[in-house]
């Protein structure tokens, strides 16, 4: 077995890892990056296509919560993790919730002053902007269901540059932090597998790896005086478990956006190449509505529901694209490694009252989608009718139950937490595992509750504030 | 990919294309093998058991089977026929070429 020796691991190259890689390597700390999947050429495979799943998504986009119903989720594999096959769309954390994490879990260095801060400083790293010029007509029909309603709307910058031509690229962590921490010196170890960490005695010291080569595998062992643990959700928690940390916060309180959607068909034809930057925020953080991402294979999907096969409607497949309903979800999942299997099991449960809320979701994304002037709605509930008036919306409350729903989601948090109290979370305060000297986790399962919007700004930020943290400590 | 779920994949998919068709089939194949070793467990686990079921009855088609499937009150079994339609779907509308615009 190789042995290697950094001074800081990193395991996870997504929005918490590079950002961790970055600020430290910036501070003159030797970083190592291990990432499970490959390094892609950014760009390499089109947006939300087949072959982005195959290369770049987690078990090439079939991950599921199991629940009734379950909940079929993505995640990346690869170095940029999620960053690189996500939209892009950026929202700072919402200011509201922020005051509430520092005031029920003692957060008390969490302030809005200090949180924007960091958040300033991470968009000095990752360009953030507005969509230059006009929406396109996907995104502009939320603002015009919207208006019609007179509900409030609101576009969101995305972390993408925009060339002289309008063209924009998406500023994933391969094409910004990690090409940064790169000339800071860091180091990135692309195909490498962490089956578990290395603790003796309260001390976290390194982790076990295998490196998959072209040519085979390599098994090493990396020793570290500071471990960062920032695989996301559900791989960093099962990692802490893997590694025998299996006290009852960790991998409890799994938090994601629980979203029903619907293909809407209009008179023209809409784009498909881009997600929507406008969301109607009328009902926010409770209830989101967007647009999602639809190629002809997502239309496909969105349609399939309903009965409807995408090859009877020919050429006018291209008036159709999919919008959803997200909301915030009563109670948490759970997240546990199970010995002898490598993927952790993933379980979501889903109430009632959560039922309501999707279904109240779904009846307004109809009203707004018809508003803005759509034809037809299929939602993704198996044999709802289609609405081509408000007046058929009614039946669609009708129609929403376990057996019927098709859920899936994206935003996936909240699987460790941090407080102040070792009882309620996997971390303390800033990461730091409870009772394990030297480990910390920095990505998506610290926060404390799904943020009701896009989350990579947020994990971005609440990493970069941890790093602060860690190195003010001297460490 | 078990014979059974490869007709299936085949019952699904609705191209002439041999080429589409075999992409699609590859795709498939890689997706299930690609998933959590826990729920591909699970699919596998009712896949011999529906294999099992086919050997006994010998259907005309796999419709017949799919359809009942989807609509059983029993959450598991309702799950079988729709991961494999919406893996041949998607696979299908992304690898065939697209009708113009």
């Amino acid at each position: 077995m190789t042995g290697l020796d950094t001074e800081v691991l990193v395991i996870g190259s997504g929005a918490g890892g590079a950002t961790t890689a970055r600020a430290l390597a910036e501070a003159g700390r030797t970083v190592h990056v291990v990432e499970e999947g490959p390094w892609l050429e950014p760009g390499e495979a089109a947006p939300f296509s087949l072959a982005e799943m195959d290369r770049a998504y987690r078990h090439r986009g079939s991950s599921a919560a199991m629940g009734r119903p379950p909940i079929a989720y993505a995640e990346g594999r690869c170095v940029g993790g999620s960053t690189e096959i996500n939209s892009g769309l950026w929202a700072r954390l919402p200011r509201s919730l922020v005051d509430t994490w520092r005031t029920t879990l003692g957060l008390e260095d969490l302030t809005a002053e200090d949180l924007g801060k960091v958040e300033d400083r991470i968009e000095s790293w990752v360009a953030v902007n507005p969509l230059p010029g006009a929406a396109p007509p996907s995104s502009a029909a939320l603002v015009r269901g919207a208006d019609a309603l007179g509900w409030r709307h609101e576009e969101f910058p995305r972390a993408f540059a925009y060339d002289a031509s309008g063209r924009g690229t998406k500023q994933s962590m391969s094409r910004t932090l990690l090409p940064e921490a790169l000339r800071l010196g860091a180091t990135v170890r692309a195909d490498t597998y962490v089956s578990e960490l290395l603790i003796d005695r309260g001390r976290a010291w390194g982790a076990r790896l295998r490196t998959t080569h072209p040519d085979g595998v390599e098994d090493l062992q990396i020793r570290a005086e500071h471990v960062f643990v920032c695989g996301g959700a559900v791989q960093s928690p099962a990692l802490l478990q893997r590694s025998g940390l299996r006290r009852r916060p960790i991998g409890r309180g799994l938090r994601m956006h629980p979203t029903l959607k619907v293909a809407a068909q209009f008179p023209t034809a809409v784009d498909h190449d881009e997600v929507p930057v406008h969301r109607i925020t009328e009902f926010a953080p409770e209830l989101a509505i967007g647009g999602s991402a639809s190629r002809r294979g997502q239309v496909g999907l969105a349609l399939a529901d309903s009965g409807v096969d995408v090859h009877d409607l020919g050429a006018a497949w291209d008036r159709v694209f999919v919008y959803y309903a997200a909301i915030k979800s009563d109670r948490g999942g759970r997240v546990v490694a199970v010995p002898g299997l490598r993927a952790p099991v993933v379980t979501y449960p889903i109430s009632d009252a959560d039922l309501s809320r999707l279904a109240r979701g779904l009846v307004l994304l109809g009203e707004a989608l018809l508003a803005a002037g759509a034809e037809a709605l299929y939602p993704s509930i198996e044999d709802a009718p289609v609405a081509t008036s408000v007046a058929d919306l009614g039946a669609w409350w009708d129609a929403i139950d376990r057996r019927r729903a098709s859920l899936m989601s994206v935003h996936l948090t909240s699987s460790i937490g941090m407080s102040h109290d070792p009882a309620r979370t996997g971390a303390d305060a800033h990461g730091r595992v409870w009772g394990i000297d030297g480990l910390r986790v920095n990505d998506a399962s610290l926060l404390p509750d799904a943020p009701g919007v896009n989350p990579q700004a947020g994990v971005m930020a609440i990493a970069l504030r941890n790093v602060d943290h860690f190195l003010a400590q001297g460490r | 990919m078990l014979p059974l779920e490869r007709r299936i994949v085949s019952t699904l998919t609705t191209t002439s294309d041999p080429a589409v068709r075999a992409d699609v089939e590859g795709w498939v194949e890689r997706s299930l093998a690609g998933m959590p070793d826990g729920l591909r467990l699970g699919v596998l686990l009712e896949s011999w058991l529906f294999t099992l079921w086919v050997r006994l009855t010998h259907p005309d088609d796999l419709h017949g089977l799919l359809a009942w499937l989807e609509h059983s009150p029993v959450g598991l079994l309702q799950a079988y026929p729709r991961l494999f339609r919406s893996l041949v779907r998607f696979g299908e509308l992304e690898l065939e070429p697209a009708p113009p615009r």
